[in-house]
């Protein structure tokens, strides 16, 4: 009895304490979380929301933890998002407004990759033109401040739908953010037109791909880059060298030796 | 026995005598035919710009005369007591067989430890002095430097009192006290020349040294290079493949053990399944989680790509040596210039490191860019190891060998010439002995061995009697009265007799090598 008299006391200092604890902790972990990822060069308001199955999910708080579990308290329908092994795929659909970012560490062990596959298969050829069925790799680039990768698939419909199925990357979480097509400008390098693609025969709209980063470009030739790391792999196969063909007769250009005539030896 | 018997009654000692004389008469004959043509050769080879090893190979038949001239001598007397019966004639085979395995070994290597003791104790200055006059003699034979004082002919018209000087010449110079001084001002003309008959002539250089070291490193490019990097390449574009092969057997693996997945392994079976990973090759780190797949493809894709690169990396070294390196995927411009091939190349050619090689110089421009760089860099260090100091040349010194090396080449002329004139000139009174043996009685020795040793005499001296352009130029006569001790006058006495003996002795040398051996040069 004296125990929990003594309990209901302390009730409130306690509750306070693990209150003060509980902050003290998501103030942290919010820091590490900055430090490890950076700040996302564009404030919460030009995140937009987007549809997921049926529910709207705000992704600025969205992570993906190395089970490839999403964890983040803000996720209104985990069910959807859920993404317990690597091959149980989800659908996201985006807005023609919207971009899909994927946001995560740059790390020396390679880059961390996300496979996208759209999800209709009419919408396959076009938007993915250059693969087989099964989709396409991309390969995330650094952005601007060197520590955070970034990677955008620019929808051209409004109904235009992709789904995640695989993620790779050597530091985890990575971070889902949908922004606004305006405000991805702030995120990513003013986008190039895309290789034209040929129409289907269903008429659908002409798709691109994504923008990419201007200051790599030597990365933007790779259409897919595998998803394990790519330190190495692109060495060429080597055609032998071309025969060598020197002219052998020539004219031997003398060099003077200083004195025409022939040196004197005195011995005496 | 009943020969031996005869010979030992006093009415029959002019017959075998007779015999002995004409045995030694043919032997020695035959030993002068050989010994006189040498001696020719000998001055061909060491007065005609020969290089070390000619004369070295010529000096070795040179040795091989000598210590049969002194096994014929010493059979002479074993033969004269066969004769006289004093030994049996077995005893003649077996005493004969004895002193020729004595004696051939200790006059064939007496010579050359004659000659290696010299060098040995020669000191700093005369090996300094050597190397001076070894490349001065050099360009001299080679017509690329004149000589002050003496005219000594050019090439095959050289005269034999030229090719003797030419000969002696180095031994001669390198006893003169400030040689060095005097050689300073032709010594970077004689150095570039030195430098150039290293490497060579031009076109031949660019031929047999440029061109064809440029078409092994392209043979190795395209025969162990490219299909080595192609390999490492088709195995590292492959490893996310197998990644996968091996993801899916661990996967596998679960099943059949288990039948688990990788998401549905139990807590307490993780660090099991971990050290079952890691048995089979795959060395996931300790906080792997089995299924984190990422984790899992990208330590077998990790480890497939060292392999690769560690097989490329020992076939490299292999190719080029145990410290090379070299990145795979290089195109030829790019292989061809990478250091280690370029060290390599160098190496091969021995051309410094400060001349950039390319693979496209035609012979102009390499000649330009490194022919000429090569003989002017070569020609520098040559320079400086005849400047450099006394000391470097004395036992421990940097230059030792090198000096060495030089003092050895400018004594063995003199040497093998002065033995092989003196073998000589012996065996042609001996031969006069044996022809004077068959025309003089007996009891008529004394007059015999008076007339031997007349001839011997006049043989040895008469050619001091005689006179040539060599002997009596400017030049040969300061030599002369530059020598204050008598020890240098009569080395100075000594050289000059060589000069002036064969004179007399080379065109009758020449003439029964010609007659006899049919011109051969003892260089075979």
């Amino acid at each position: 009895m004296m125990d929990t008299r003594i309990l209901i006391k302390f009730a409130p200092a306690i509750f306070g304490l693990l209150l003060a604890g509980c902050t003290t902790m998501q103030t942290y972990l919010d820091k590490q979380d900055q430090a490890l990822y950076g700040v996302l060069p564009v404030n919460a308001q030009t995140v937009q929301t987007w549809t997921i199955g049926q529910a709207d999910v705000n992704l600025e708080k969205t992570y993906l933890t190395q089970k490839y579990r999403i964890t983040s308290k803000f996720l209104k329908n985990p069910a959807t998002l859920y993404l317990d092994t690597i091959e149980k795929k989800e659908r996201f659909n985006l807005s023609e407004q919207t971009v899909l970012v994927l946001h995560g560490r740059y790390g020396a062990e390679g880059l961390p990759a996300c496979e996208v596959i759209s999800f209709g298969k009419r919408y396959m050829q076009t938007l993915l033109p250059a693969q087989n069925e099964h989709g396409k790799h991309l390969t995330f680039r650094p952005s601007a401040n060197g520590q955070n990768l970034i990677g955008a698939f620019e929808p051209a419909t409004s109904n235009d739908s992709f789904f995640v199925s695989t993620l790779y990357s050597h530091h985890w979480p990575l971070k889902f953010a949908s922004l606004n097509r305006e405000d991805r400008n702030l995120y990513l390098p003013k986008p190039s037109p895309g290789p034209v693609i040929d129409e289907p025969k269903n008429s659908m709209p002409v798709k691109r791909i994504a923008a990419q980063p201007a200051s790599t470009p030597e990365k933007t030739k790779k259409k897919s880059p595998p998803a394990v790391s790519t330190a190495t792999s692109n060495i060429k196969i080597l055609a032998p060298a071309p025969k060598l063909d020197l002219p052998t007769s020539a004219t031997v250009v003398s060099q003077k030796t200083g004195s025409e005539n022939k040196p004197v030896l005195r011995l005496d | 026995m009943q020969k031996n018997a005869g010979l030992k009654q006093p009415g029959h000692t002019q017959q075998p005598l007779r015999l002995y004389a004409v045995i030694m008469i043919l032997l020695t004959a035959g030993y002068l035919v050989m010994e006189l043509a040498f001696n020719a050769s000998l001055l061909d080879v060491a007065g005609q710009g020969a290089s070390p090893d000619e004369v070295d190979h010529v000096e070795t038949f040179g040795r091989c005369i000598s210590a049969v001239a002194v096994i014929l001598a010493l059979f002479g007397t074993l033969l004269k007591n066969w004769f006289r019966g004093r030994t049996s004639t077995m005893g003649l085979i077996f005493k004969t067989g004895i002193m020729a395995a004595i004696v051939f070994p200790m006059i064939f290597f007496g010579e050359q430890i004659l000659i290696d003791s010299l060098a040995k104790q020669s000191n700093g200055v005369q090996r300094r002095n050597a190397y001076w006059m070894a490349l001065m003699g050099k360009s001299l034979l080679n017509g690329e430097i004149d000589l002050d004082g003496v005219t000594i002919g050019t090439g095959e018209n050289r005269r034999p009192e030229g090719k003797a000087f030419v000969a002696l010449l180095p031994f001669w110079g390198s006893t003169i006290k400030d040689v060095c001084q005097k050689a300073g001002q032709v010594m970077p003309f004689v150095a570039k020349k030195t430098a150039v008959r290293a490497i060579g002539q031009p076109e031949n250089f660019y031929k047999k040294v440029y061109l064809a070291s440029l078409q092994q490193i392209h043979d190795l490019y395209n025969n162990k290079y490219v299909p080595g990097s192609n390999a490492y390449a088709r195995t590292v574009a492959g490893a996310s493949k197998q990644a996968d092969r091996a993801w899916n057997e661990y996967k596998e693996a679960l099943i059949i053990n288990g039948g688990y997945t990788p998401n549905n392994i139990p807590w307490l079976l993780r660090s099991k399944v971990r050290r079952m990973v890691q048995k089979r090759g795959v060395p996931v780190p300790k906080n792997w989680h089995p299924a984190d797949r990422g984790t899992f493809r990208r330590v077998v894709a990790n480890q497939v790509k060292e392999k690769a690169k560690v097989y490329f990396n020992q076939g490299v070294r292999r190719a080029l040596g145990k410290k090379a390196s070299l990145a795979p995927g290089l195109s030829w411009p790019l292989f061809i210039k990478s250091a280690a091939i370029r060290r390599v190349w160098h190496d091969k050619t021995h051309i410094p490191e400060t001349v950039a090689l390319a693979d496209n110089f035609v012979f102009a421009e390499f000649q330009q860019k490194v022919y000429w760089p090569t003989v002017e860099i070569l020609a520098k260090q040559i320079e400086k190891q005849l400047h450099d100091a006394t000391e470097q040349f004395e036992t421990s010194g940097t230059n030792e060998q090198r000096g060495k090396d030089a003092y050895r080449a400018v004594i063995v002329p003199p040497i093998a010439l002065g033995f092989s004139m003196l073998g000589g000139i012996v065996h042609l009174a001996k031969l006069l002995n044996y022809l004077l043996m068959l025309a003089i009685p007996p009891c008529r020795k004394n007059m015999r061995l008076a007339l031997v040793v007349g001839t011997l005499l006049v043989l040895l001296l008469a050619p001091m009697a005689t006179s040539n352009a060599i002997t009596s130029s400017r030049l040969v006569t300061n030599l002369k009265a530059g020598t204050a001790s008598p020890l240098h006058k009569l080395r100075g006495t000594g050289l000059v007799w060589i000069v002036k003996a064969q004179t007399i002795f080379y065109p009758m040398n020449s003439s029964i090598r010609d007659y006899f051996l049919g011109g051969y040069d003892f260089r075979a």
